[in-house]
C-alpha cells in the first residue's frame, strides 16, 4: 500500500494533516534554548532556521505520542553530512530523550551517526537520507550493511535508474522512499557541501536559490554572452519539483513510499500538496492507461493549485 | 606559505607531490612523483580501460606511481570499472569516491583509498570571510569532517582503510587521525559542490534546446568554460565539468600538514578544456 511521508513542524498540525492523507511524518528538531549559547545547533538538520523545526523536545515528545496514538510514525531528521562532537552528543541527548522505537525512526545522512544510533539505538528505524549517495545497486547494499532500514533516493537519478534500484532494494530487502512533490535542487545534495543557511544574515539563504552571474568562455577562450544568459536564468527552466505523474511507473516498480518535501511551507500548503498526491496515487493505482493517468494528474495539478502545470517535472 | 598562482617548483620535501593527467601533461615531471588516472566526479569522464593500461605505462616509463582514481557511479558506471578493475592488480592504489565502488573494490581484493567526495566536511567559499570568533561549538562544526566522528573512524580501521583524501577548505579542519591514517590534500581547487544536470549540455551548442535532466552525454564540457561570481565573498566559481569549485592557494604550514598526516598533496589545474584529437575521453 502506498504511504505518503509528509513534513511535519509543529504539534498543531498533526491531526489536520492525518486527516488529509499523511501516512508518516518527517520533521527536524533543533534546541531552542541552546540556540542562545551557539549557531551549531541549528545545522542539526539540513533546514537551519527555527521555523522549519521543532524547538522544544517537550513539544516533539507530545507529537511523536500523538502520531502514535493514530498509528502514524514519525521520523525525526539529523541529515547534516557531518558533524562535530557537541553535535553528536546533542543528538544522542535527543534521541535518549525521545525513546524512538520502531516504527518510529531517524533520518541520517552522515554514515558515521548512522552506525553511532545503530549502537546505541537499535530499535529505532534508520533511514539513510538523500544526503547519502545511492547510484547503484551495490551502494543500496552498502547502507543495508551500515544498517539502515530505508533509503531515501535522489532526484538525480533516471526513472530508469530507480526502477533499477527498486528492482535491487527488494532482492535485499529494504525499503526506498522517492521524493514527489517540492523538491527542486540542481546540485546533487550527497556531494553538495555549501553550508545551508549561512552566519551573516544577508547571506542566510540556501546557496541554491540565489540568483548568479554566470561567465561562459568557449574552447578558444572566447566570451559567450548569450549562453552567460541563458544559465543566469537556469533555475527558471528548472523543475517546479514535482513528480507526480512518475507515480505509476514507481507504483509499478514496487515503491511504496513517497515523500514530500517542504518543512518550512505553511500547514495549508502542506493540507494542498497532501490532498494532490493523495489524489494523484488513486489515479495512478487505477489502472487508467499512462496518458490518461498523466492528463488526470495535470488536471488535478491544475485545479488543486489554481495554476498550470508547467511540465517542468523532477525525473526524467 | 601561498603557493603562487603558476607552476609550482616547491614545495614541502617531505610530502608526496601528486598531480592529475592534465597537471603532469604541462609540466615538469621531475616535481611530482605520482599522478592519478581516471576521473573523480564523472564516470562519463572515466577514461576506457585501454587508455588507463596506456596512460598507465606511460607513468611506469617515466618512472612515477599511478592512482587509480574512480568517479560516483551508476550500474553501468560500475560495470566500467569492473572492467577497469579486472585488469588492474590488487596493490594498485585505487582511489573511490562512491560507496558501491567501494563494495565493488573488497569483492576484488582491493583496499581502496576514500577520495575526497567520501570524507564529508563544509566546502563553502563564503566561509573565507571568517567564521563568528566567539562562538566555539560554531567553529568546531564548520572545521568538522566526517573523520571527527569515532564510529566512521572505527569503520575504516575494520575496513583496513589506511588513506582519506580531503580538501584544502579556508577553514581548515579540526579532527585527529589515528596513527594508522595518512591523509591526501586536495590543492588548489576545493569542490563545492556536483551535480547530474550539466550546465555546459544546458547551453552548449547553442542551437540545441534547452535541458536539465540527466541526459545523454555528448562531452559538452568539453566545449567552453562557466564560471560564476560567488554571491557574498570574492570568489570566483570555477564550473569544470559538472563540478564547482574555488581556488585556496594557501597550503598550511608544514606542522599543520603534519598534525593532519598529510602525506601527499594532489595538484590540480583547470585549464581550458581541449578535445584531444581522435579521443572523445577527458583525460581528467
Amino acid at each position: 500500500m502506498v504511504k505518503i511521508l509528509t513534513p511535519l513542524t509543529k504539534k498543531s498540525e498533526i491531526v489536520p494533516l492525518i486527516r488529509a492523507g499523511a501516512d508518516e511524518f518527517f520533521c527536524g528538531f533543533i534546541p531552542g534554548e541552546k540556540l542562545e549559547t551557539s549557531r551549531a545547533y541549528l545545522y542539526l538538520n539540513r533546514r537551519a532556521s527555527r521555523a522549519a523545526n521543532f524547538t522544544s523536545i517537550g513539544e516533539l515528545k507530545e507529537a511523536v505520542s500523538i502520531a502514535a496514538a493514530r498509528n502514524i510514525p514519525i521520523f525525526v531528521t539529523f541529515n547534516e553530512h557531518n558533524y562535530s562532537k557537541a553535535m553528536y552528543d546533542q543528538i544522542i541527548e535527543t534521541l535518549k530523550e525521545l525513546e524512538l522505537s520502531k516504527p518510529n525512526g531517524v533520518i541520517i545522512s552522515d554514515s558515521g551517526l548512522l552506525i553511532l544510533i545503530k549502537k546505541h539505538f537499535p530499535g529505532a528505524a534508520a533511514a539513510a537520507g538523500t544526503g547519502c549517495p545511492v547510484f547503484n545497486r551495490k551502494s543500496l547494499m552498502f547502507y543495508k550493511n551500515l544498517g539502515a532500514d530505508r533509503v531515501t533516493l535522489s532526484i538525480a537519478l533516471t526513472t530508469g535508474e530507480i526502477e533499477s534500484l527498486a528492482d535491487e532494494a527488494a532482492r535485499i530487502g529494504i525499503e526506498l522512499v522517492c521524493f514527489i512533490k517540492n523538491e527542486n535542487c540542481i546540485n546533487t545534495n550527497a556531494q553538495c557541501t555549501y553550508l545551508h543557511g549561512m552566519f551573516d544574515d544577508a547571506l542566510n539563504r540556501t546557496f541554491c536559490k540565489i540568483e548568479k552571474e554566470y561567465g561562459v568562455r568557449d574552447c578558444g577562450g572566447k566570451k559567450q554572452a548569450r549562453a552567460g544568459k541563458r544559465l543566469s536564468s537556469i533555475h527558471e527552466d528548472f523543475s517546479d519539483g514535482c513528480g507526480a505523474c512518475f507515480l505509476p511507473r514507481f507504483i509499478e516498480a514496487g515503491i511504496t513510499k513517497f515523500k514530500i518535501d517542504g518543512r518550512g511551507r505553511s500547514a495549508s500548503e502542506k493540507i494542498k500538496d497532501l490532498l494532490f498526491i493523495k489524489k494523484a496515487v488513486l489515479c495512478a493505482e487505477g489502472g487508467r492507461s499512462a496518458d490518461a493517468v498523466e492528463k488526470r494528474i495535470r488536471f488535478l495539478y491544475n485545479k488543486i493549485y489554481g495554476n498550470t502545470c508547467s511540465k517542468k517535472c523532477i525525473y526524467s | 606559505m601561498v603557493i603562487p598562482a603558476r607552476k609550482n617548483a616547491f614545495i614541502h620535501n617531505d610530502v608526496e607531490n601528486a598531480a592529475t593527467a592534465e597537471v603532469l601533461a604541462a609540466a615538469d615531471s621531475e616535481t611530482f612523483s605520482r599522478v592519478y588516472i581516471g576521473s573523480e566526479f564523472c564516470e562519463r569522464l572515466l577514461p576506457s580501460p585501454r587508455k588507463i593500461e596506456k596512460l598507465i605505462g606511460a607513468a611506469r616509463d617515466s618512472n612515477i606511481r599511478f592512482s587509480l582514481v574512480t568517479p560516483v557511479c551508476s550500474d553501468e558506471g560500475i560495470k566500467k570499472l569492473e572492467a577497469i578493475l579486472s585488469r588492474r592488480s590488487v596493490n594498485d592504489e585505487v582511489i573511490v569516491n562512491d560507496w558501491g565502488a567501494f563494495l565493488l573494490c573488497r569483492e576484488m581484493g582491493f583496499i581502496p583509498a576514500l577520495g575526497r567526495l567520501l570524507t564529508a566536511c563544509c566546502r563553502d567559499p563564503r566561509l573565507t570571510g571568517g567564521i563568528p570568533a566567539r562562538d566555539d561549538l560554531f567553529r568546531d562544526y564548520l572545521k568538522s569532517s566526517s573523520l571527527n566522528s569515532g564510529e566512521f573512524l572505527e569503520f575504516l580501521a575494520k575496513e583496513n582503510i589506511s588513506r582519506v583524501e580531503i580538501d584544502n577548505t579556508t577553514q581548515f579542519y579540526n579532527f585527529k587521525p589515528p596513527s594508522s591514517l595518512k591523509v591526501s590534500l586536495h590543492f588548489p581547487y576545493v569542490y563545492s559542490s556536483t551535480t547530474r544536470r550539466c550546465l555546459y549540455a544546458h547551453v552548449f551548442p547553442e542551437n540545441k534546446p534547452r535541458t536539465l535532466g540527466v541526459n545523454p552525454c555528448g562531452k559538452e564540457c568539453l566545449e567552453g568554460t562557466i564560471t560564476f561570481k560567488m554571491p557574498g565573498c570574492g570568489h570566483t566559481m570555477l564550473v569544470r565539468g559538472n563540478t564547482q569549485f574555488y581556488e585556496n592557494r594557501v597550503l598550511p604550514e608544514n606542522r599543520t600538514l603534519k598534525r593532519f598526516h598529510i602525506d601527499r598533496i594532489v595538484h590540480h589545474d583547470v585549464p581550458l578544456p581541449r578535445k584531444i584529437p581522435g579521443d572523445g575521453n577527458a583525460n581528467g
